[in-house]
């Protein structure tokens, strides 16, 4: 990695790039994977100034992603009975490799419910608008994460696996009460008892999927 | 015809200027909440209640020298903690064997989460006492409703304790009337002073995964070069940041709307294109997100906020065009829809 790409991901970081900049390496950063490398490492050179145990990070994680993306396509969580259970490779691909620490929200939650006869989403904003009074949130199951089927057919644990992340993150900038609602939320077993497909599995798949690159999409 | 609208005038003036005004003393005992648990240190247990599924937790608050540190503890089950330390959030997740750390950002002020009662706030909910005395966890204590005038956000019944003003209990609901869950305290000291080793999680993480952005986010000062075009009403932009996030392989966006009380953070990143992308509304307690693919870029609008509005700002977020157009003002948005 040349210099100037190490002075802009530094600046990047300090919110201090100009946005042409900003964009080329972010484009940048989804091509190259030891610049995304570097990020881990940027990440790993904080964990080793607080003298912390750090995330070990293996070689070849991006070579690994797009391994595990082509050995388990994005249809590759199995729906049954309304619940979709996570293959192995694929919680292999959001486990953390690198520093940068990767969906703590698929060890939080493994398990989406989906609801089949959700709107789609624009039907949704539109019902909403017509219909002042409904209350979208009465008729969503508090506990776990829901996500309504839509058109494009996306794994609907892509949502889940971030969620967690997401909603720490806004919870600094919830106001006092807000933020004890939504950490409580955090805090809430999600009551799956799908012990099998938590992160920290083991099983072979997983280790034949991070052992080589695999077929390459 | 001119008096019908005189007196239509007058009427109306009538109605909607009181409305409007609100209740100076209901917001006093607001701000006196806000002061209780920015500045009291306590401890107590408390039951949180949604729709289907009740938990106990404890609650641990310290605040020293003006830092507040926190932990909260899930009794039943699961035995999952967070921990708000200095400069961190560190969740550990006993039953999944692993623990998540999100960075606190340096200002741990945060005056944009610190909500203002004043009286732009009446624009947007109703804030009033209820005249009778009420009890609750055994207290003399002041109930106030906090009611939304749209659907975009959520409304707050309150028990403030009479003496200190700390909430007893709490119901978040809908526009509809209907209560989301409840956080109802079954116990609860004040105390002059915490040691620092009761913020400490009782379980230590070894041998979890541990799973952190080490990147110490900052402000930023740069342009954002996303905005949100169609904001629901009272709706502005407060912060934004560049930050890593724990899942995410670059560097996200941060963009972080509030209506004063409510808050909804925008997360923009590039769209890794080897995996589908995120779509759809997913749900975790009161939370609302909603992401989008938009441009090459995964839009995700997260908040305690109803589906819609996480939805609505979701839908209208843009990339700013050319650099000669500037962002449309974001104090002046119009209303939706």
């Amino acid at each position: 990695m040349t210099d100037p790409v190490k002075e802009q991901l530094s600046a990047c970081l300090d919110g201090e790039l100009a946005e042409g900049e900003l964009d080329l390496l972010l484009k940048r950063l989804q091509r190259d994977p030891d610049l995304r490398r570097s990020l881990g490492g940027y990440a790993q050179v904080g964990e080793a100034m607080r003298n912390q145990r750090p995330v070990v990070a293996s070689a070849g994680f991006a070579a690994r992603i797009s391994a595990a993306v082509a050995a388990e396509p994005a249809s590759a969580g199995k729906v049954s009975n309304g619940i979709m259970r996570m293959s192995p490779a694929a919680l292999r691909w959001l486990r953390p490799v690198t520093g940068v620490a990767i969906a703590a929200g698929v060890a939080a939650v493994a398990v989406v419910s989906l609801q089949p006869t959700a709107l789609e989403p624009a039907q949704q904003i539109a019902a909403n608008q017509n219909v002042p009074a409904a209350a979208p949130v009465a008729e969503l199951p508090a506990p776990s994460y829901t996500v309504p089927t839509n058109t494009s057919g996306s794994p609907a644990f892509v949502p889940a696996a971030r969620l967690t992340n997401y909603v720490v993150a806004h919870s600094e900038y919830s106001s006092p009460l807000y933020r004890r609602t939504v950490l409580s939320g955090v805090l809430s077993d999600d009551d799956t008892g799908q012990g099998d497909i938590e992160a920290t599995s083991d099983d072979d798949s997983v280790v034949k999927v991070s052992g080589s690159t695999g077929p390459q999409p | 015809m001119f008096a019908i609208r005189y007196c239509l005038l007058v009427i109306c003036c009538v109605v909607v200027a009181p409305a409007r005004a609100g209740d100076p003393e209901a917001r006093e005992w607001l701000e006196r909440m806000s002061r209780a648990l920015a500045t009291q240190n306590y401890e107590g247990r408390f039951f949180h209640l949604s729709q289907s599924r009740s938990e106990t937790m404890r609650i641990v608050h310290r605040v020293d020298r003006g830092k507040i540190t926190e932990k909260l503890v899930s009794l039943d089950g699961s035995g999952r903690e967070i921990v708000r330390n200095e400069s961190e959030v560190i969740c550990y997740l006993p039953d999944k064997r692993v623990v998540l750390v999100e960075k606190r950002t340096d200002n741990n002020q945060l005056l944009s989460a610190v909500p203002v009662y004043n009286e732009g706030l009446e624009a947007l909910y109703s804030i009033e006492r209820s005249g009778r005395v009420v009890k609750a966890l055994g207290r003399r204590t002041q109930l106030i409703l906090v009611q939304p005038r749209d659907q975009y956000r959520y409304g707050y019944k309150l028990w403030l304790d009479q003496e200190t003003a700390m909430p007893l209990k709490s119901q978040l609901y809908d526009a509809n009337g209907n209560v989301i869950e409840q956080i109802l305290f079954a116990e609860l000291n004040l105390r002059d002073r915490i040691p620092a080793d009761e913020i400490k999680a009782s379980v230590s993480g070894e041998g979890y995964k541990w799973l952190r952005q080490d990147a110490q986010p900052r402000m930023a000062n740069t342009v954002i070069g996303w905005n949100v075009t169609r904001l629901p009403a009272g709706f502005r932009l407060t912060t934004w940041r560049m930050q890593i996030i724990a899942g995410s392989a670059a560097p996200v966006r941060h963009l972080v709307y509030s209506d004063g009380l409510a808050s909804v953070s925008v997360f923009i990143e590039p769209r890794d294109m080897q995996s589908a992308p995120m779509h759809g509304l997913a749900k975790m307690g009161a939370a609302f997100a909603f992401s989008r693919d938009l441009d090459g870029h995964q839009v995700t609008a997260v908040g305690e906020v109803p589906a819609a509005t996480v939805e609505a700002i979701a839908a209208s977020v843009m990339r700013e065009g050319s650099k000669e157009r500037p962002p449309a003002p974001l104090s002046s948005s119009p209303p939706p829809y």
